[in-house]
């Protein structure tokens, strides 16, 4: 019997029949090239992770490098921006809103330079961008309505004040920011006639302001601004209940007084006040003439009462007569079938009937408030005593139920 | 047992080969965040907060003076951008790229770039990564194959990281270095390179390039304006890369001596723009931001746009490290952004803002300059994750890509190369399986050189049946002399001059080593019956084809006339001249 030659392996010596290849040596080779790479590996990982941490740190000291320049380009920009050159500021704030994206301080400073800068579409892509992110966010909502009022864009800037009066506020002094805004948006309101609007976001204003007297006194302003006279009072006697003497509160008051028609209190405000104010001095002669000749004022006697509506029909006859008498005038048949009334009616007009027709002294009050009113048109508006007795008569006009 | 461990090693060197394009994915990451961080850090150290105009003008030459030295001494193969390098290592060299290739980019690209120079970080980057992929390929063992696999990955993972943008990163890597977009190789690249972008926002955080703003199309009449865009584009692409081809043929004319000292000429002629236009300086990606956010008028990106063009080709040609991708986006961002301001003029209601079109002209040029068309599209809209930038970006690319290579045929890239003497593959010769002008050559021949004279090269064409005859010496080609053209010349009594007499045409039939079959018959076709075959690096002669050495590799007889079979023929040296 024929047996297959042995051999050895050279490495190992293990004994391998003829042409055997030693399998022990194979997959040891194979083991130490697995042992090889693993270990490669490991000491790449290793490298990997040392590196990263290396780059990181490097990283950081850059960051705070571009943080560092950020704040010293954001200071030269306030400076360039206060110092009136906001084309200079822009591009400084620009550099720090390059060097430190996470500081939204610095993009809302950029805003506010091209802003200033006349640059309102770059500053309005900008403001988009950051409002992105955060559409609650008040004040940049406030710039974008801004920029939208400055555009005539009334709408939007209505919106975008109502996003930042209704957004999400932090920091100090909250409610007084708030309140700013809704003054902005309100002056916006007046200034576009949007009366009624106006009004509401006063009146909500209002409930929110603190009882001082600066905010008495704005929002009296604003009532008066507004054609409410009443609301106007009571927040300018609230303000002097709390400074009796505050100038802008008696002046307002007297206004607001004169306004609502009570004009004995209007005189009495405004007399306190120095008659260097032509506006205020007019309005005091106004009220006293008001006062002087208002037929209907409380605790007269029947006599002065009676007095004064004769001598007030009287005038109202002379306005007439005069304003006939113009060329521009004379053929107006209005004017003429007035005067033809007021004719008529001053023999009616005595002491006697007065005391017995007390509707007779309405309808005097009536006439004269025509007549006053067809010569304003006619012959231009009214002047002292004239206006005095529009006022008288549209006092009792409204009066009337 | 062996083909069962084998088997085994192959999966090993799989898996192995996974984990190391991670790891490469990281390394990579990091070297472009390095580089990136080691660029501004030096910048600000060298020009601070506002530079003055002198430090303006002196900083890059006298850095200049510095990485000349280390340039010319140490590290010469890392000038200029380093993509067409790293091409030229994937296709010419199985992707070997020497250790120091790595490490001298990320030094000379620190100090280039640092100085002001108006070049960019991405090219640089991308041949660091792809250096350290080659050189960990080598380290750890693996095929020459997958070494050369490395490299594309290594590029993708570093340009990933380097631009923020993995997708446009993953395609470059396909379409400028492999050449391919269907390559085998996406699989690992798309690996590495998110694990690259991974790592890059770990560290910078996840905050885009630039601000991009909101783009729409406002109506479809405004693609004429960016068609207008992507012609304007087509032209600005042109004008650069002839300046950039011209000018870098100059300085390569220059004396070899004075290479030392060619990137502080260059960064003198910088720093003098740089005095007028400091908006140029270094990578400029903040001027790119303000382009695309309607912070510059319509003027001042024209003159940016100029200036910009002016001091990348200085900086370039005078053989500073540093890329072109960079600044191809600025110009791009520039011509855009004017374009856009002019037609947003000219029809404020049909169109959109300026930002919109600076944003598509970055591709524009991108497409026109590194022809580039897909990358330059993905980029963009990773860059505005917004899908309706495509159409007209794809209007405005095709157009500045159809006329750049309408006037400008070869790539940038591909050009530069050649400008070294190195010679890509086209997509035909890289198809694997097929026989090449390599397989049909014979080394067997001799090259007549220019101090012969006319008689002596005839007597040996007639002693060898020759109809034509290879000129040159030390393996350089100079032309091709017909063996009529000889005989014509020694009739008319002049046989005693030498063959410099004769003026060669300047252009001849000859074939790469790696050309297809098909490219060698065709060329041959177009020849005397002889064609040089040459080394894509320097242009050596590698070889030559006759029909002779066709039929013998095609194994058939040459029935025509009664010629030696292609086995006398091997043996008959001097019968290819």
């Amino acid at each position: 019997m024929n047996s297959e030659p042995e051999t050895q392996c050279p490495s190992c010596g293990r004994k391998l029949s003829a042409g055997e290849a030693c399998q022990h040596c194979a997959s040891l080779k194979v083991f130490r090239l697995i042992q090889r790479e693993m270990w490669l590996l490991l000491v790449l990982i290793l490298v990997a992770v040392g590196t990263y941490f290396v780059t990181r740190a490097f990283a950081n000291a850059n960051h705070e490098m571009k943080v560092q320049d950020a704040a010293e380009w954001y200071r030269q920009g306030e400076r360039l921006l206060q110092g009136g050159r906001p084309q200079d500021a822009v591009a400084a704030f620009r550099k720090a809103s390059l060097n430190d994206r996470d500081k939204e301080l610095y993009t809302r400073a950029l805003a506010r330079a091209l802003e200033a800068a006349g640059r309102d579409s770059e500053a309005r892509e900008i403001l988009l961008q950051l409002r992105e992110d955060e559409p609650e966010d008040p004040n940049v909502n406030v710039e974008l309505a801004r920029i939208a009022a400055k555009e005539r864009d009334v709408p939007q800037a209505i919106q975008y004040y109502h996003h930042a009066i209704y957004g999400i506020w932090t920091g100090e002094d909250v409610d007084a920011r708030r309140e700013q805004v809704r003054l902005e948006l309100i002056q916006l309101l007046i200034a576009h006639q949007a009366r009624d609007q106006a009004l509401a976001e006063t009146v909500a204003l209002a409930s929110q302001l603190p009882a001082t007297v600066a905010a008495h006194v704005e929002l009296g302003n604003l009532f008066l601004h507004l054609g409410n006279p009443a609301l106007a009072v009571s927040h300018f006697n609230s303000a002097l209940h709390l400074e009796p003497h505050n100038r802008a509160a008696v002046e307002g008051a007297g206004r607001a007084s004169f306004e609502t028609g009570n004009y004995r209190a209007a005189r009495r405000l405004l007399d306190s006040l120095p008659s260097t104010d032509p506006e205020i001095r007019e309005m005091r002669e106004l009220a006293t003439l008001f006062i002087e000749n208002d037929p209907l004022e409380p605790r007269l006697s029947n006599g002065e009462r009676n007095r004064r509506l004769i001598a007030d029909f009287n005038q109202a006859t002379l306005r007439i007569r005069e304003c006939l008498a113009r060329d521009s005038a004379q053929g107006d048949e209005d004017l003429k079938s007035l005067s033809k009334q007021l004719n008529d009616f001053h023999r009616l007009l005595t002491s006697a009937r007065l005391k017995k027709d007390s509707d007779l002294a309405v309808n005097a009050l009536e006439l004269i408030y025509k007549t006053e009113t067809a010569a304003s048109k006619a012959c231009g508006p009214p002047q002292d005593l004239d206006k005095a007795l529009t006022l008288i008569a549209r006092k009792e006009r409204g009066s009337q139920p | 047992v062996i083909n069962k461990l084998a088997a085994q090693l192959r999966l090993r060197e799989n898996q192995l080969f996974l984990a190391v394009t991670i790891v490469i994915g990281v390394l990579a990451g990091l070297s472009a965040v390095l580089f990136t961080l080691s660029i501004e850090g030096l910048s600000h150290g060298l020009f601070g907060m506002a530079p003055s105009a002198p430090r303006l003008l002196l900083v890059p030459p006298l850095v200049g003076l510095v990485t000349g030295v280390l340039l010319a001494r140490y590290f010469p193969d890392v000038r200029g951008s380093g993509v067409p390098q790293t091409e030229a290592a994937y296709h010419l060299n199985h992707g070997v790229i020497p250790a120091r290739v790595p490490l001298g980019k990320f030094l000379t690209g620190v100090l280039c770039v640092g100085s002001g120079h108006s070049m960019g970080r991405e090219g640089p980057s991308a041949q660091i990564g792809a250096g350290l992929a080659s050189w960990l390929g080598r380290w750890l063992g693996l095929s020459p194959a997958r070494v050369q696999a490395l490299v594309p990955i290594g590029a993708a993972a570093a340009l990933s990281a380097a631009f923020n943008t993995p997708v446009a990163a993953v395609l470059f890597a396909l379409e400028e270095i492999i050449g391919d977009l269907n390559a085998g190789l996406i699989g690992p690249t798309v690996v590495a390179s998110v694990t690259s972008v991974i790592v890059e926002r770990s560290i910078l955080g996840n905050q885009p390039l630039f601000r991009v703003p909101q783009y729409h199309l406002v109506s479809p009449s405004e693609l004429l304006g960016y068609a207008l865009l992507g012609v304007v584009g087509g032209i600005v692409s042109l004008i650069f890369c002839k300046g950039l081809l011209a000018g870098r043929s100059l300085f390569l004319r220059m004396p070899k001596s004075t290479r030392v000292f060619q990137p502080a000429m260059g960064g003198l002629a910088v720093g003098a723009v740089l005095i007028a236009f400091p908006e140029v300086m270094g990578v400029g990606y903040e001027y790119v931001d303000q382009a695309l956010n309607g912070g510059l008028v319509w003027k001042a990106m024209v003159i940016l746009c100029a200036a910009k063009l002016v001091a990348t080709i200085i900086s370039y040609v005078s053989g500073n490290a540093g890329g072109i991708f960079a600044p191809s986006l600025y110009l791009g961002a520039m011509a855009g952004g004017a374009v856009g301001s002019m037609v947003h003029r000219f029809a404020p209601a049909s169109t959109g803002d300026p930002g919109a079109y600076a944003l598509v002209g970055m591709g524009v040029l991108f497409a026109g300059i590194i022809r580039a068309p897909m990358t330059s599209v993905f980029m963009i809209f990773e860059l505005t994750q917004d899908y309706q930038i495509l159409v007209p970006l794809m209007v405005a690319n095709l157009l500045s890509y159809i006329i750049s290579r309408r006037f400008q045929p070869k790539p940038v890239y591909h050009a530069l190369l050649e400008q070294d003497g190195i010679y890509l593959p086209g997509p035909e010769s890289r198809f694997k399986g097929i026989a090449r002008a390599r397989d049909l050559m014979t080394t067997n021949f001799v090259m007549v050189p220019r101090d012969w004279t006319i008689g002596d090269a005839l007597g040996l064409a007639e002693s060898n049946r020759a109809t034509s005859l290879l000129v040159g010496s030390d393996g350089v080609v100079a032309g091709i002399l017909e063996r009529a053209e000889l005989e014509k010349v020694r009739s008319a009594g002049q046989g005693g001059e030498l063959i410099s007499s004769i003026a060669l045409k300047a252009a001849w039939p000859y074939v790469y080593a790696d050309d297809p079959l098909d490219v060698a018959l065709e060329r041959l076709g177009d020849s005397q019956g002889l064609l040089p075959v040459l080394s894509r690096l320097g242009r050596r002669l590698e070889g030559v084809i006759t029909r002779q050495t066709v039929l013998q590799f095609l194994d058939v007889e040459d029935m025509r006339d009664s010629v030696p079979s292609p086995a006398a023929e091997a043996n008959e040296p001097q019968k290819h001249l």
